[in-house]
């Protein structure tokens, strides 16, 4: 007893606290170095390419960018079509987050796991996926559905359900997007306070209104991250305008800009450069803004209470619920997988399905080509060390961040986040014209793909840690301090283990976004480095549908093993507990 | 069991001198002035109390001694150690200031299991492991929740949270404990109960603190010391029977317990005594500071448990004391028990007083005989 | 090792005498041999990289079968004309080179930066003499020719249904049921939009564009698309497009729609500062031997620039309107906007 509460006073260590400090903040600092230096060093060309093309400043280029009739077009669209997307996606992605993590609608852990899924395809899988489930004339689901209605006698013609139309653009956006609010959504629902909502419950309102008026409310934070993020990416989006798009005559700014570079002989760089550079300001100014409004509410935190966090009962709506999370499932991975793997099994592209004529041919085809074995093992490698790269980076500047708070913390999370500004391919260009030839040669190589890869996906790992990092209660860091923890052990034994479920989430979602990434592969990926992204753009212009239907099965496939993987390991296995603060 | 309250020493733990502390204003707002030039001192095995409303200062002194906040000037020492020094620019971390800390939400680890939550401040001691795990157990044993340190702490009730939380503070035996309203989200019953063994525990083990709690009974309960802030300043520190018998103003009055009070001016001043002319007439005043004299503007103050009342007609129910009596009209009695809490309207002023709970229950508008004992009526100069 | 005198002597006779005693139609059809010093220079190289716009089916085919021949591996990109120049373009301009030989059907990269490639002649490419007639560009050479081509579903138009002119485009039975290909996509798909306007006029792209028609931004999956039946036909395209289709018993046929045929030509090059200079040589020069040419005309139906018979398995030289390449920016704005795929 006396051994426990002797007040005998150890002798004061003698500790040299100034290199205690400066050792435990090297490792940070280097690191933070060399990420602004992959991120600023291609944007930085950019900018002095676009504003002093031959050493001088120059400005000429930008009136005939900024003349060009089409480009009004693009940007119309683009707009269009990224606030449709956010409208949807992140009313549709936070309801289904808080269908799964705050009310009795999910059933056990799995459940969780479900509205991810659709992650798992990228976006061109799936746009083309639904190609060949929405054709009008020769999808799988939309022929027998125009030809039924019309039996029925109603005068539908196979125009009036054209997947390559406004609609169908707008519907496959909304499907990709959907799953990134989630992540983000369902991350901040899991470590909300449950009193607030049982609060809400006993004055009286009913489980929509809770939602409306409690749940939502108090993670707003999180809730306007989501929606800018699936704006910028939306603007930034160029697989499904490509495919979808393109055919529809809707162009979007990220086609435009390709086309710039890509179809024009000699390629129009300085312009798309310009354009690259108008985008990055217009977004820094949406991102602003959007943390401005974030500033002033509250975010609910983790404490250290340990309370149990009690589920919403739905009672009646439990099935309806349920059921609306399935379909959405289905509809945005099962449906348009199910297609891929038909096709690929096909010989071509068939609405009609002759048992007879499926085979592996097509992925035998596959396994025999060099070319995309390599591009399989590359894409796979790549996304690896990508999103371990950027997820914890970001985790560890999310957590310098809060550390140091105030202006010097917004200046980091500004820093994180300017990749996203750019669009990917211009991006690319950058990082093409930086580190492609003197002094670092890396064109052609896996090497300059990572930095390509950990640049662009810092700012989604960094949205999703700090969505995190802000919900680690600031008491749980003091006590950690408190009881003589370094910073370094109390990143190691405190943070990250709290911060880790959405990490993990981060984790999965840059890991699908990378496998299958096209954008800034077009640019740097080549027969000598070839990733899925190209394999797929290649197999698109060149090959068959059903060898680019085999590669985005076997993407699927992958995607789906290592995601599940992560965020199985990744879930918090001890239950949070919040106490508001605002 | 009363625990014998061992002799407090006389080495200081903690010293706090001249601190000053502002919080930067931004976007237009001007700055504020958190703590303005407070002077404490800790001795050994004394747990000193901070009591006051929000936004007295009161945590934002604790988290300066803590480390959690840096001050804009003053010093501090804990253990003879210089631990911030705003003229010698020194400030020393809060991981090596060697104190023990328990949170108002716990703090409690979730990703840990309860073992590892205590041993947390012992892991980087060097201490051996042995060593560790038995220090561990014993303190959990102590403390009533042995045999839970496998669980997490989301398994365990509000209360043995905030037990393991206090294990944790006491394992490394650090030379101060701070204590940020540690219990004020807990439900009474388990409060008290929790207040009665902290104080036991203190007794026992004499460790040294500073309590933050704006809870006035828990104050009254815990304290060595007990200082009274107000708008970052420190307006009384003694111990609780001196703060509350002899509140040196207005606001400590108030703020310590319930009390009665009339504006007054003084009329006149005798030796040890003076007349005050207040709305119920002029009332006898004792134990003043010498330099009151007449004219002064105050309050005379009287507690509601001195006020004696009486049933009019009640023969020989009348509190044998000295003081002016008045006549009062019953507003409303409400009945807690142990006490009777009575509002009275005497003469136009509203009174509270305190009777024992035994005593019949008076009712809306029963007139009864109020006596403001002489004794026990204060003088506070405005 | 030198060949014994007697066979050296035998060798020359005899080829003298093929030469003296083959008729003017034969002409072309003894490969010149391949110098054994180009073909050991080759194999130490053991590589080669081929850029180029034509079907990806053919580069695979023909690198496969020069590596059987010669045991060189090859690879290649296939990218439509703008990327594939660009992609070159900026390796080359960094001196990072990893083309040896470029292929794309306009010739106007090639007069841009003629530095950039090696000078063709006999010397170079052997097989050249077969054909004396035959004028070399100087950097690079003509190879084969195309007709664009027209591919339908077999299994929803009967060949008399097929248009047979391009004028019949603008028919209103084809409303919505056919999938124009880009023309800004790639150069000669430009080329056919511009000889189509010299020949039916503006009027002409106007009634094509209130046909209500769906894009494609490529040949491949424009052959796609008409083999799943999505729509009936898809123009213009090349009969490449159609080849594996068609290995693969998809219900898709090629049409010639005439009036007029228009012609797309396909040029090849070798870089210079290739990192695989012989290898380049010596794939050039098979492509040109009998070999070669016969595995060519197998793979789809095309002409051959040198050789524009129809032996070897080969398509006739096509009677029609060669494409320009050297439109004026402002033609193809006006062109696009005529046909309602830019604004």
């Amino acid at each position: 007893m006396s051994t426990v509460l002797d007040t005998t006073v150890p002798p004061a260590p003698h500790s040299p606290a100034a290199s205690r400090i400066s050792a435990s903040w090297l490792l940070p600092l280097l690191l933070l170095l060399a990420l602004c230096f992959i991120v600023f060093y291609p944007l930085g060309t950019i900018v002095v390419r676009a504003i002093a093309p031959g050493g001088t400043v120059d400005w000429s280029v930008w009136a005939t960018t900024l003349k060009e009739p089409s480009l009004l077009n693009a940007v119309r669209n683009t707009a269009l079509l990224a606030t449709a997307t956010t409208c949807l996606a992140v009313p549709i992605g936070v309801f289904f987050a808080w269908l799964i993590e705050r009310t009795d609608a999910r059933w056990g852990s799995l459940s969780r796991l479900l509205p991810v899924i659709p992650l798992l395809l990228p976006p061109v899988a799936m746009a083309i996926g639904w190609l060949f489930l929405a054709d009008p004339r020769a999808g799988f689901i939309a022929r027998p559905l125009v030809s039924g209605l019309q039996a029925l006698g109603l005068p539908i013609s196979p125009e009036h359900i054209a997947i390559q139309s406004w609609p169908g653009m707008i519907f496959l956006y909304t499907l990709w997007g959907v799953p990134h609010v989630y992540v983000i959504a369902a991350a901040a629902f899991s470590g909300l306070d449950p009193s607030l909502e049982e609060a809400a419950r006993m004055f009286g309102k009913g489980r929509l209104r809770c939602f409306l008026g409690v749940s939502l409310p108090a993670i707003r934070h999180a809730v306007g991250s989501a929606a800018l993020l699936c704006v910028i990416s939306s603007i930034g989006l160029y697989s499904i305008a490509a495919l979808i798009g393109s055919a529809a005559r809707i162009e979007v700014l990220s086609v435009y800009i390709y086309r710039l570079l890509h179809f024009a002989y000699p390629p129009r760089t300085a312009e798309a450069v310009i354009l690259g550079l108008l985008l990055m300001v217009l977004i820094a100014a949406m991102w602003l803004l959007q943390r401005r409004i974030a500033s002033r509410t509250g975010h609910a935190q983790i404490g250290g209470m340990g309370v149990r966090p009690n589920l919403l009962t739905l009672g009646v709506w439990r099935w309806p619920a349920r059921v609306l999370v399935l379909l959405y499932v289905l509809f945005t991975s099962i449906l348009p997988l199910l297609a891929l793997v038909i096709v690929a099994l096909q010989p071509f592209w068939r609405p009609q399905i002759r048992l007879g004529d499926l085979s592996f041919a097509n992925f035998a085809e596959f396994a025999a080509s060099d070319a995309a074995r390599a591009g399989l093992w590359n894409s796979s490698t790549l996304a690896i060390c990508a999103s371990t790269g950027a997820v914890l980076a970001a985790g560890l500047i999310a957590i310098i961040a809060k550390h140091l708070g105030g202006r010097r913390e917004k200046t980091l999370g500004v820093v994180t986040k300017i990749p996203t500004a750019v669009p990917h391919i211009v991006f690319a260009i950058g990082v093409l014209i930086a580190f492609g030839f003197a002094p670092f040669h890396l064109n052609g190589t896996w090497l300059i793909l990572l930095v390509a890869y950990l640049a662009l996906y810092l700012p989604t790992a960094s949205i999703a840690t700090e969505a995190s990092v802000q919900q680690v209660g600031n008491q749980l860091t003091e006590a950690s301090r408190i009881f003589g923890a370094s910073p370094i052990r109390t990143f190691r034994s405190v943070q990250l283990p709290l911060i880790m479920p959405g990490l993990a989430a981060g984790w999965a979602s840059i890991f699908a976004l990378a496998l299958g990434e096209l954008n800034a592969a077009a640019i740097l990926s080549g027969p000598h480095n070839p990733v899925i992204g190209y394999l797929i753009l290649s197999s698109f212009d060149n090959g068959t549908y059903s060898q680019l239907a085999a590669i985005g099965s076997l993407i699927g496939v992958v995607s789906a093993v290592a995601v599940s993987a992560v965020l199985l390991l990744g879930r918090p296995r001890f239950t949070r507990s919040a106490s508001a603060t605002t | 069991m009363t625990a014998a309250i061992p002799p407090q020493g006389n080495d200081t733990i903690v010293r706090v001198s001249h601190l000053t502390k502002t919080y930067a204003g931004g976007k237009g707002r001007s700055g504020v002035l958190a703590i303005s030039d407070v002077d404490l001192t800790v001795r050994r095995g004394e747990l000193v109390v901070l009591l006051g409303p929000s936004g007295c200062g009161k945590t934002t002194l604790l988290r300066c001694v803590a480390g959690l906040e840096k001050p804009v000037g003053g010093e501090i020492q804990i253990n003879g150690r210089t631990v911030f020094s705003s003229q010698d620019k020194v400030y020393v971390v809060p991981e090596q200031r060697q104190i023990g800390m328990m949170f108002q939400s716990y703090a409690l680890w979730p990703h840990m299991t309860v073992f590892q939550n205590v041993a947390y401040p012992l892991v980087s001691t060097g201490i051996d492991k042995d060593t560790v795990r038995s220090r561990v157990l014993d303190v959990l044993e102590r403390l009533g929740v042995g045999g839970m340190e496998q669980r997490f702490p989301s398994e365990l009730s509000g209360g043995q949270q905030q037990r393991v939380a206090l294990a944790r503070a006491l394992v490394g035996s650090p030379s101060v404990i701070l204590f940020d309203e540690p219990l004020s989200n807990i439900d009474a019953k388990v409060r008290r109960k929790l207040r009665r063994e902290l104080r036991e525990l203190k007794a026992q083990a004499g460790f040294s603190g500073i309590y933050v709690t704006h809870d006035q009974e828990e104050a009254m309960e815990l304290a060595d010391t007990l200082a009274v802030m107000e708008n970052g300043r420190i307006t009384q520190l003694a111990a609780a029977r001196e703060v509350y018998e002899r509140p040196k103003s207005i606001y400590v009055a108030e703020f310590v317990g319930e009390i009665n009070r009339l504006q007054g001016q003084v009329e006149s001043v005798s030796t040890m005594q003076a007349t005050v002319s207040t709305p119920l007439g002029s009332l006898p005043v004792s134990g003043l500071a010498p330099s009151v004299k007449a004219g002064d503007a105050g309050w005379v103050v009287i507690r509601p448990e001195r006020v004696a009342v009486a049933a009019t007609g009640t023969l020989g129910a009348l509190p044998p004391e000295a003081g002016p009596r008045f006549t009062g009209t019953v507003q409303d009695a409400i009945y807690f028990g142990a006490k009777q809490e009575l509002h009275l309207d005497v003469g136009g002023v509203p009174m509270t007083a305190w009777t024992a709970g035994t005593a019949s229950t008076a009712r809306h508008g029963d007139v009864v005989a109020v006596t403001l004992p002489a004794a026990s009526l204060q003088w506070i100069p405005a | 090792m030198p060949l014994p005198i007697h066979r050296r002597t035998l060798y020359a006779a005899f080829t003298l005498a093929a030469a003296a005693a083959a008729p003017a139609w034969a002409q072309g059809t003894t490969d010149v041999e391949q110098p054994a010093a180009l073909i050991k220079a080759a194999q130490a190289e053991g590589q080669l990289m081929l850029y180029s716009s034509s079907d990806e089916n053919q580069s695979k085919t023909l690198l496969a079968a020069f590596e059987k021949r010669y045991g060189i591996k090859g690879s290649f990109i296939r990218f439509p004309t703008g990327p594939l120049m660009q992609r070159f373009s900026t390796e080359y301009d960094a001196k990072d080179i990893h083309a040896d030989i470029v292929s794309v059907s306009s010739p106007i990269p090639y007069e841009q930066t003629p530095d950039r490639y090696e000078t063709l002649d006999r010397t170079v490419l052997p097989n050249l003499a077969k054909w004396p007639d035959f004028k070399v560009a100087g950097k690079y050479t003509a190879w084969t020719s195309d007709l664009v081509a027209l591919i339908y579903n077999t299994e929803q138009l009967k060949p008399n249904e097929v248009p047979k002119t391009w004028s019949e485009l603008a028919d209103p039975k084809w409303k919505g049921k056919f999938l124009l290909t880009n023309p800004t996509v790639a150069d000669n798909y430009l080329g056919w939009l511009d000889a189509i306007e010299r020949s039916l006029g503006v009027e002409f792209l106007r009634k094509l564009a209130k046909q209500d028609t769906n894009l494609t931004q490529s040949g491949a999956s424009g052959a796609q698309m008409v083999a799943a039946g999505s729509v009936l036909f898809n123009a213009p395209t090349f009969a490449s497009f159609a080849a594996k289709l068609l290995e693969k018993k998809a219900p898709v046929a090629v049409q010639y729609p005439q009036e007029p045929a228009i012609v797309s030509p396909r040029n090849i090059a070798i870089v210079a500062g290739a990192p695989h200079p012989n290898a380049a040589k010596l794939y050039l020069n098979w492509l040109l031997s009998e070999e070669g040419m016969k595995l060519t005309c197998s793979i789809s139906p095309t002409t051959l620039a040198m050789a524009p018979d129809a032996s070897r398995g080969c398509m006739a030289v096509p009677q029609g309107v060669a494409m320009r390449f050297d439109v004026p920016e402002e033609r193809k704005r006006m062109l696009a906007k005529e046909l309602g795929v830019a604004r």
